[in-house]
């Protein structure tokens, strides 16, 4: 399933939430509509938490997780990070990091064994990548843009990269990832594929203006609530990925 | 450099040709796809049979490096390699990629291939003027580039605006488009182009290179001296000026719009058939030419093109020049160096911009060359100081580029005798100073000294800055005694003693100029003369007699304000009384009084029988009734006739 959702009428909500399979961060904004909609999607299988970075809300560009680990860049305040220490689950190791590239959202994308990363990042981060988050880090572009971030979401299960990207890039990546790929777009035809887009394992969160189309692609390639589309034989067993997901982080 | 010839569209007959031959953008083609829109909506169905059988892709292979990989943990060892990082930075730049082979040669020549290589990074910027930047798109490279360079079919370059091709809202989808509209271009003879700013107007419609018709005219709008047109100048206030100019400049606003109105309508005909209409309109005369209902120009007009260069006064010959540069076009070689060329536009437009940015750089480069140990930032930060200071004091780049370099390890004892200075931590500044002697006792290299004299970049305050700035005198008192010098200058040109917060703090320092007479340039740093601490007593003393002297005058005025004013509040209530009483009442008490001559009731004697007001002068009478003034006396003169009446 895909939620629309909306900050503060901005349909880049990838900005300011960063979702993973282990926990979900959201930044503070104006009223509490936007933390809402992750709450009532999320609150009975993961913490959702309430969080700025260095004092800014834009939470989503400036970090980057999976379910083992959470990378936040060297803004990150002593008091936001005890928070965040506080309300993430005990097995999330949590890594502040000194890089001159601090939007680590835009510049690494990431599931919870590969990672893809801007050119220019340092050695040192990549190390602290395969040691927090324990993924397998690749220097990559995507369609000629070194924002890995911004311009590609992947999970376990599938991801979408910028809808410039070519066949061949995309089959050269999908091998890479060992995720299925498809070019496409949010937000009615943003191409800014990371700021309109959240996902993880079982759910997915979109900009408000995205189309039907956009959606149906996204639930598919991210295989999302599957037992909508096809007949009830998947639901029991897409039901049981689930279950047994959430019990491994239980 | 002057390699390139010079054409200009309809008038030269190469040029036709040459438009005719264009193949391809030179480097616009990378943000469109490759391939060509199908019209049959094929590629939509691909793409739902792509959804259909989603799948992770079994191909082994790195386009980048354009390899082909046997397993998986060959890719993945690929991936990570320094080849293909350096292959991934090639490609962005748009260059070819090395192979295995060259790479390795060239591994071996350079030591560090990192990718925070610093002439890697210069290239790049430098480059990116030209190539596409990395996650940028069709848009801002447009908008980066006023003109667009297209390849011919023979391997020769023809650079010409942009703007003649499509216009900042229509953008190309992808590159045939350019190449079709470039190819069409000399059978796109009827051009208009527009300008109107600060009150002139001109438009002139072309075909070819002969001009059909053309018109300027101007009108009274701008104000003078002032600037900014008078409606603009409204907007901003609310319309308030009144004056004669003000409306006489609104007025011929109306005029000038409705002129160029009539002007667009008569020419209807001749504007509809143009194919590109060029406008210069800046700020308010975008509502002259687009903001109404009916206005002539519509702002969505595919037509419609800005001037890409900066133009001149709306004259006709401006218009002329205008039309001139818009068509002339220039062929390059086939092995030209576009690159050089965008890199001297770069440094030569930096160069224009700011000639005294350059002498400065060239003034600081040797202490640019000491400072390498320094915090880069830091060094940057001061450029750009020492480049203000420049253009504000020039006297003042000697005093700047005095500042000593403290190495990484005295800069952070530095900072914590700031932090101290700041927060006037006295026993944590002594605890820092005994250490930091201790510690240069063993190791000589910069004196302690140094460390207190260190002007931190950007602000360039030195600590005494900081501490007289916030009036710590016992700080400034053994900052001083530890040799921190007071002849020293921020970026500001100020010196510490300028910059005291109080009496008390000046004192200091000049105190300690008077106990050390010798030991600072004090006459430099602007210091008063110094005086003793017996004089200074002396001073304070007269100075508290002189404060409990005016202290006592204020309370004695206060005293005596405040008994004057019980007095008047009496008296107004005896008025008050007075008033109140009638007639017969009155005149007992005037009895009464005048019974009494000698020692007379205050209270009653000489009241006006009007407005009870005392009488100070000789009262104005009739029968018995004494009053203030003529005025009091006619008034109750009036009032007893009506009573009788």
């Amino acid at each position: 399933m895909a939620v629309r959702a909306q900050f503060e009428s901005s349909n880049d909500i990838g900005v300011f939430a960063r979702v993973t399979n282990a926990y979900c961060l959201v930044g503070i904004g104006g009223s509490e509509n936007f933390y809402s909609t992750f709450e009532s999607e999320l609150h009975d299988h993961i913490p959702v938490i309430h969080s700025s970075i260095g004092d800014c809300r834009i939470v989503g560009r400036l970090t980057v997780g999976n379910r083992h680990g959470l990378l936040v860049p060297a803004s990150t305040t002593d008091s936001e990070l005890q928070h965040i220490r506080n309300s993430l689950p005990d097995n999330v190791r949590l890594r502040r990091c000194e890089e001159r590239l601090s939007a680590l959202g835009n510049v690494i994308a990431c599931n919870d064994y590969v990672a893809l990363i801007h050119p220019d990042l340092d050695k040192e981060t990549e190390q602290i990548l395969t040691d927090t988050l324990n993924v397998e880090c690749f220097r990559q572009t995507i369609a000629d843009r070194v924002l890995v971030g911004s311009y590609s979401v992947f999970t376990n299960q599938g991801g979408i990269v910028h809808p410039k990207t070519s066949v061949q890039e995309q089959e050269e990546l999908s091998s890479l990832l060992q995720v299925p790929l498809v070019a496409g777009t949010v937000n009615r035809g943003s191409d800014v594929i990371g700021a309109g887009l959240l996902a993880n394992d079982w759910i997915g969160f979109c900009g408000l203006d995205t189309t039907a189309h956009e959606i149906s692609v996204i639930e598919s390639v991210f295989k999302l609530g599957q037992h909508n589309l096809t007949g009830a034989t998947t639901t029991a067993t897409n039901k049981t990925i689930k279950d047994a997901l959430v019990d491994a982080l239980a | 450099m002057a390699s390139f010839k010079q054409l200009k569209l309809f008038a030269d007959k190469e040029l036709d040709h040459c438009l005719q031959t264009v193949v391809r953008p030179f480097t616009e083609h990378v943000y469109f796809p490759e391939t060509l829109v199908d019209p049959l909506g094929i590629e939509k169905h691909h793409h739902e049979l792509q959804l259909q059988n989603l799948s992770i892709s079994d191909t082994l292979a790195c386009a980048t490096c354009q390899i082909q990989f046997i397993d998986r943990t060959e890719q993945t060892i690929h991936f990570k390699s320094d080849w293909h990082r350096f292959n991934l930075k090639r490609k962005l730049r748009n260059q070819l990629p090395f192979s295995s082979e060259k790479f390795e040669d060239m591994e071996k020549d350079i030591s560090s291939i990192s990718g925070s290589d610093s002439s890697d990074d210069e290239l790049s910027e430098s480059e990116s003027s030209l190539n596409p930047s990395a996650d940028g798109s069709y848009n801002t490279c447009a908008r980066n580039n006023p003109k667009i360079i297209l390849t011919l079919a023979d391997g020769r370059h023809l650079s010409l605006y942009r703007c003649i091709l499509h216009g900042k809202k229509n953008f190309p989808q992808e590159s045939q488009e350019l190449i079709i509209t470039a190819q069409r271009l000399p059978l796109c003879t009827y051009w208009c182009v527009v300008m109107a700013a600060g009150g002139h107007f001109a438009i002139a419609l072309f075909e070819r290179d002969k001009i059909i018709q053309h018109k300027t005219f101007h009108k009274y709008i701008v104000r003078a001296k002032q600037g900014s047109a008078q409606s603009a100048h409204d907007q901003k206030t609310g319309g308030k000026a009144r004056s004669a100019g003000a409306n006489l400049r609104r007025q011929n606003m109306l005029h000038l719009k409705q002129k160029i109105h009539e002007l667009f309508t008569t020419w209807k005909n001749e504007i509809q058939r143009c194919l590109l209409i060029f406008v210069r309109a800046p700020s308010f005369n975008q509502q002259l030419l687009f903001g109404d209902k009916n206005a002539p120009l519509s702002a969505s007009d595919p037509r419609i093109r800005s001037i890409p260069f900066a133009t001149l006064r709306p004259t006709f010959s401006e218009i002329k020049r205008v039309y001139d540069q818009l068509t002339k076009m220039e062929l390059y070689p086939e092995d030209y160096q576009f690159q050089q060329v965008e890199q001297e536009k770069v440094s030569t437009s930096q160069t224009k911009l700011s000639t005294t940015k350059k002498a400065v750089v060239e003034s600081s480069s040797s202490d640019s060359e000491d400072s390498e140990d320094d915090l880069k930032e830091d060094d940057e930060i001061k450029k750009k100081s020492t480049k203000k200071t420049v253009k504000k004091q020039p006297n003042l780049v000697t005093t700047t580029n005095d500042r000593k370099i403290l190495p990484v390890e005295d800069l952070s004892d530095f900072n914590e005798l700031f932090t101290a200075c700041r927060l006037n931590d006295i026993q944590r500044f002594d605890d820092l100073i005994s250490r930091l002697h201790a510690i240069k006792s063993i190791d000589k290299s910069p004196s302690v000294a140094d460390i207190l004299n260190y002007q931190t970049a950007g602000s360039l305050d030195t600590l005494l800055h900081i501490a007289s700035e916030r009036g710590h005198l016992k700080i400034i008192q053994r900052l001083l005694k530890e040799g921190a010098n007071p002849s020293l200058s921020n970026q500001r040109a100020k010196y510490p003693y300028n910059l005291c917060k109080n009496k008390e703090t000046k004192d200091v320092f000049r105190l300690f100029r008077h106990d050390h007479p010798d030991k600072y340039d004090y006459a430099l740093g602007q210091i008063a003369a110094s005086i003793s601490m017996d004089e200074l007593e002396r001073q304070r003393g007269v100075e508290r007699e002189r404060r409990r002297q005016t202290k006592k005058r204020r309370t004695d005025k206060q005293r005596s304000d405040q008994e004057r004013q019980i007095r008047e509040q009496e008296e107004e209530q005896q008025r008050i009384a007075f008033l109140a009483l009638s007639e017969a009442e009155k005149r007992t008490l005037a009895v009464h009084v005048n019974f009494e001559t000698n020692k007379r009731d205050e209270l009653h004697l000489g009241r006006c029988w009007q407005c009870a007001k005392k009488i100070s002068d000789e009262p104005f009478t009739y029968f018995d009734y004494k009053f203030c003034s003529t005025s009091c006396l006619k008034a109750h003169r009036t009032k007893s006739k009506m009573a009788t009446a």
